[in-house]
């Protein structure tokens, strides 16, 4: 397929971009004692050793009972009967102190008598007594905080990661989550958490290999379809300019997937996305889009492969405009040719579609804020068949206090569609015929859309209050929703009737655990259907 | 009549000794409180440079480390920290700040010393991050899906897209109240529940994660310009 060899020039590309801005290889920090523990949500990002303590930096091995490392700053204090051993000098004393950076260090003695001393760089330089201030020895006092990794061994790449082998992470209620490695992340680039596999309900991470422009986990996921099952995936990230994604799922369903973006210059981003299943079934994706934008205008030109088809898109739209408050609209329009490989009669359409939206003055009313919205859509295909639709939404906040607010919305959707040539349509979309139905597995006949003289309405109401604790991790949400929709198919289609209730709740401070149990009622003759949603996060 | 005698004393007191002037009378333990930067050898050292005498035998409490807050008695007459206190809770009117220990107690020439002693209530003790709430405010643009939900992620989960949900309060707004360390830093963004539904710059470009540096109770307004997916 064409993509497979776009994908791979992109990624190419991509990587030899990245890798020109890749910064110089960071420096290794070595820390070995009878308890390192990791505090990366402290004040400052710290691992805190006790015991036993050995550090090993370049050249200087530091030794000591206990030590605290400030990654963020890259600074080294260590207390108690401190050895540092730099080339060939070998110094000792109560407390010692090394920017890493500068080199600066500062020894403490007390024999014979309390005095400190600046230890120059250069092992074969003598050591200069000096003063300490108030900012030389500034360590973190973390009694009574609890570590979120507890290991024996931590292996600092610094700006990029923290490797603990092994790896306890305490969870503060009952005993702890044991890993044989953890590799944590330092670098603060959101795209690392960049995602090209398809959702999951269940997404645990579990960092591999880590640099400054990349990373590399393995995740543990649970799928509704598939059960639970693993994945592996690289993230690639160029500052915010780009980043790339490649994930692999070899069980169950079995497929690849790769996400990139690039921000050509300000305004002007590609974007190319891929997959293939390799599965049960085998099915190639991918798409490429082109995006820019100016003061007045977006313009996107997108091309898209699916199997055995093939779309090439060139859309334009106004930007949303807001006039005054929240009142707004949005114009789009645009060009598209699609491709079906098999398609018969027609192999080769061109399209035309316009569309947009608009929203009304919002309005507060005894403290409930009313919003209105419409939204339109009207494409026309050179075959014989136009669709439209029209959504009219109408929505009501209303907080009753700082925590609890109800927000309700009614949407009523209208879409249609013509056929010019009504039998030649139906025969070219596989829809059924009218004067004979489809009987549908549960015995009701099915007469198409055709029986609806091409128009359809889905209504849906809904209303949906949350209950949010003061820390933001504890909420609690329960929604309804009523779908009226003509036609209202039984058994497929739309539930009449949904009922869900979702629960977030911090059990400890590194553990956040959400439960989401839906019902739908009255609905292919069953009563309720539950389904459940469940995450663990930070 | 004895109670007014003892008061002037101690008024006497509480003027000649931070000059040095060693009282002849029996005296009450110095206080001294401050961070621990190592404790043995005979000698107890502060993060201040301060260093003190230990008496042979002193008991240091079990949780003592690079970094604890203690408080160090320090017997007048000989001049040696006599007990160990660790994490005090509360702060004493006679509690003086390590680098502020009078001259003829601290014995090193580490660091320049205070001319004369404070008590801790006029000096400023090191502040435990506590938390602090504050009230995220967004107002998302005019092309969201009106049944979208709005999610927070921020740097505490390295940006997982549907760390936290926000609850809507209107078409376009959605709030979240977070418990957060004072001082600490925040690094957040908005999503609808995945990174392909990230915010986005005007043009289109990705955006730098918001900062909030955490200080006193507040609400921060934020206005999203895109989102990825939304033309």
């Amino acid at each position: 397929m064409w993509f497979r060899f776009a994908s791979s020039a992109f990624a190419v590309a991509f990587i030899a971009a990245t890798a020109v801005a890749r910064a110089a290889a960071p420096t290794r920090v070595d820390v070995r004692a009878d308890v390192v523990a990791f505090y990366p949500y402290a004040d400052a990002t710290t691992i805190a050793a006790s015991g036993h303590v050995i550090a090993q930096t370049g050249t200087h091995v530091i030794r000591a009972n206990v030590l605290q490392y400030d990654v963020g700053k890259a600074r080294i204090l260590a207390s108690g009967d401190v050895t540092v051993t730099h080339g060939t000098r070998i110094t000792h004393g109560e407390a010692y102190r090394i920017d890493l950076e500068t080199g600066a260090a500062t020894i403490v003695r007390v024999e014979p008598s309390p005095a400190s001393f600046a230890v120059p760089d250069d092992a074969s330089a003598p050591e200069v007594e000096r003063r300490i201030s108030d900012t030389d020895f500034k360590p973190l006092d973390l009694d009574g905080q609890r570590p979120y990794i507890r290991s024996r061994h931590a292996l600092v790449a610094p700006g990029a990661s923290v490797r603990m082998t092994p790896a306890e992470f305490p969870t503060g209620a009952g005993p702890a989550l044991a890993v044989p490695t953890y590799l944590y992340t330092l670098v603060q680039n959101q795209n690392l958490a960049q995602n090209a596999s398809p959702g999951a309900s269940f997404d645990q991470p579990y960092n591999l290999f880590g640099s400054p422009n990349s990373l590399t986990a393995a995740h543990l996921r649970y799928e509704s379809q598939n059960g639970v099952t693993l994945a592996i995936d690289n993230r690639l990230v160029d500052r915010n300019r780009a980043y790339a994604v490649t994930s692999l799922l070899p069980f169950r369903n079995r497929r690849a997937d790769f996400l990139a973006y690039q921000q050509l210059r300000p305004g002007l981003q590609q974007t190319f996305t891929a997959s293939h299943t390799f599965g049960s079934s085998h099915v190639e994706a991918a798409t490429y889009r082109l995006q820019g934008t100016n003061r007045l205008s977006i313009a996107t030109l997108t091309a898209s492969a699916y199997a055995t088809t093939n779309t090439l898109e060139f859309a334009l739209g106004t930007i949303p405009h807001d006039i005054g408050h929240y009142v707004s609209y949005q114009l789009r329009t645009g060009y598209a040719y699609d491709h079906a490989l098999y398609g018969f009669p027609y192999a080769n359409d061109f399209r035309t579609f316009v569309g947009g939206y608009a929203t009304l003055p919002g309005a507060t009313v005894l403290g409930t804020t009313l919003n209105a919205r419409y939204d339109y859509q009207l494409s026309g295909y050179d075959f014989p068949h136009q669709t439209t639709s029209g959504t009219l939404t109408l929505s009501a906040g209303h907080v009753f206090s700082r925590g609890v607010n109800v927000y309700a919305t009614a949407s009523y959707l209208q879409s249609a569609n013509r056929y010019r040539e009504n039998d030649v349509a139906r025969r070219a979309l596989g829809l059924p015929n009218p004067n004979y139905p489809v009987i549908t597995p549960d015995g009701t006949p099915f007469l198409g859309y055709f029986a609806y003289a091409g128009a359809s309405t889905y209504r849906t109401y809904r209303i949906e209050s949350t209950f949010q604790g003061r820390r933001g991790d504890d909420r609690l949400q329960l929604t309804l929703t009523h779908a009226r929709d003509f036609p209202q198919f039984n058994g497929y289609g739309r539930p009449p009737l949904t009922a869900s209730i979702d629960i977030t709740r911090r059990i400890t401070p590194t553990i956040r655990l959400a439960i989401g149990r839906s019902y739908t009622f009255g609905w292919a003759n069953r009563y309720l259907s539950p389904q459940y949603t469940f995450s663990i996060s930070p | 009549m004895i109670a007014r005698i003892a008061s002037i004393a101690a008024f006497l007191l509480a003027i000649v000794e931070p000059l040095g002037i060693r009282a002849q009378t029996p005296a009450t333990p110095l206080s001294i409180r401050g961070q621990a930067l190592a404790i043995g050898h005979g000698y107890v050292i502060f993060t201040s440079g301060t260093t003190v005498r230990m008496r042979e035998g002193t008991l240091v409490p079990r949780g003592t480390t690079l970094g604890s807050s203690i408080r160090a008695r320090l017997d007048r007459a000989t001049g040696e920290v006599v007990a160990i206190e660790l994490d005090p809770k509360d702060t004493l009117a006679d509690d003086i700040d390590a680098a502020r220990v009078p001259a003829p107690y601290a014995v090193s020439g580490l660091t320049t010393l205070g001319a004369s002693a404070t008590s801790m209530a006029e000096t400023t003790a090191p502040v435990r991050a506590e938390p602090v709430v504050v009230n995220l405010a967004v107002t998302v643009p005019a092309n969201t899906p009106p049944n979208d939900d709005v999610y927070v992620a921020t740097d505490r989960s390295n940006f997982s897209p549907s760390e936290i949900r926000m609850q809507r309060t209107s078409a376009r707004r959605f709030t979240v109240s977070l418990s957060l360390p004072r001082d600490s830093k925040l690094r957040y963004q908005f999503t609808r529940g995945s990174f392909a539904t990230v915010e986005r710059n005007r043009s289109g470009g990705i955006v730098e994660p918001h900062v909030l540096a955490v200080g006193s109770e507040a609400t921060v307004e934020t206005i999203v310009e895109r989102f990825a997916d939304l033309n």
